[in-house]
């Protein structure tokens, strides 16, 4: 199976930074298509909801923004900087709203007209509710692993652990996602596996 | 059972990247207008580049630095130099005598230190 690939021009992100902080805006429009979408990806799933999501990036890339003229070349990346900057609004969030009931993103319906389209909608919602059953840190570790395809040194700058400890969250995640699906299997058409 | 736990989440985790939320574009718009307003602003009084600040330098530190020079050259010519001349005494004498004759009859004295307040 696929999983994302990361874009190769994230090598030249830094270079973006550093021609906006010279106010060129178009490499800000870069940017924003290279980073935001993975952002509001990962924040989505972390909150589960889309409209505190879009808050989440828009205050990432306004902290971006903002940083860009003292930006260090040979530091983190921007995007793996964003991903933290993003992780610690989530968590902020979600310790905020701690005893509340999460609720389940919205998820933009791609066209669903055939009985496939609608398993594969019916897989995927029940795979957000299921990451958000999973404890926070094990959920940052399997979205970013496994659905937004960073790699586990990224994933460990991100979160502020060592390579070992991602790996092991990233383990007992899925096992935990395996569990929680488990009960769902013949609705989910993985009967046949 | 076991290839049945590599391969639900798996499959899910398929799904849930093809069914990802979409970026709405007000919400871009918004980011590129945050990034707008946290362009830095053009400077009024920008600093002087590595050319004008040798033409500054040329119009102000090289007279200033050659007036310095004149007035060392001058000092060191009255205290070194003009003392050595060999007429500097009688130069002096002169002065002096002269100063008696104008403050004699004003005075009354011809030295006026000797008043004796």
């Amino acid at each position: 199976m696929g999983r994302p690939v990361p874009e190769p021009a994230e090598m030249a992100q830094s270079d973006l930074l550093a021609r906006f902080a010279r106010g060129d805006m178009r490499a800000a429009e870069q940017l924003t298509d290279m980073i935001a979408p993975r952002l509001l990806r990962y924040a989505a799933r972390m909150l589960g909801d889309p409209v505190e999501a879009e808050d989440i990036v828009q205050e990432t890339m306004l902290r971006l923004w903002r940083l860009a003229p003292d930006w260090q070349r040979g530091q983190a990346q921007p995007l793996t900087w964003a991903f933290r900057v993003s992780t610690n609004l989530c968590t902020d969030r979600l310790r905020r709203r701690r005893g509340g009931v999460p609720e389940l993103p919205e998820i933009a319906d791609t066209a669903p007209g055939v009985e496939a389209a609608l398993m594969q909608r019916a897989r995927a919602d029940a795979l957000e509710r299921a990451l958000m059953a999973l404890p926070e840190r094990q959920r940052q570790a399997v979205v970013l692993r496994h659905l937004e395809g960073l790699s586990n040194p990224e994933i460990a700058e991100i979160m502020m652990v060592g390579v070992e400890a991602v790996e092991s969250l990233t383990a007992r995640g899925k096992r935990q996602l395996a569990a929680l699906l488990r009960g769902q299997r013949e609705e989910l058409g993985y009967d046949d596996a | 059972m076991r290839k049945t736990e590599q391969t639900e989440p798996d499959r899910s985790l398929a799904a849930a990247r093809d069914h990802a939320p979409q970026m709405p574009d007000t919400l871009r718009q918004r980011i590129l207008a945050d990034a707008r307003a946290a362009l830095p602003a053009a400077d009024p009084f920008p600093a002087p580049g590595a050319r004008q600040q040798w033409r500054l330098a040329w119009r102000w530190a090289v007279p200033g630095l050659a007036g310095a020079a004149c007035a060392t050259l001058a000092g060191f010519w009255i205290g070194a130099a003009v003392p050595l001349a060999p007429d500097a005494p009688v130069w002096a004498l002169a002065a002096l005598d002269y100063l008696d004759g104008v403050a004699q009859p004003l005075m009354g004295m011809a030295d006026p230190l000797a008043m004796e307040f």
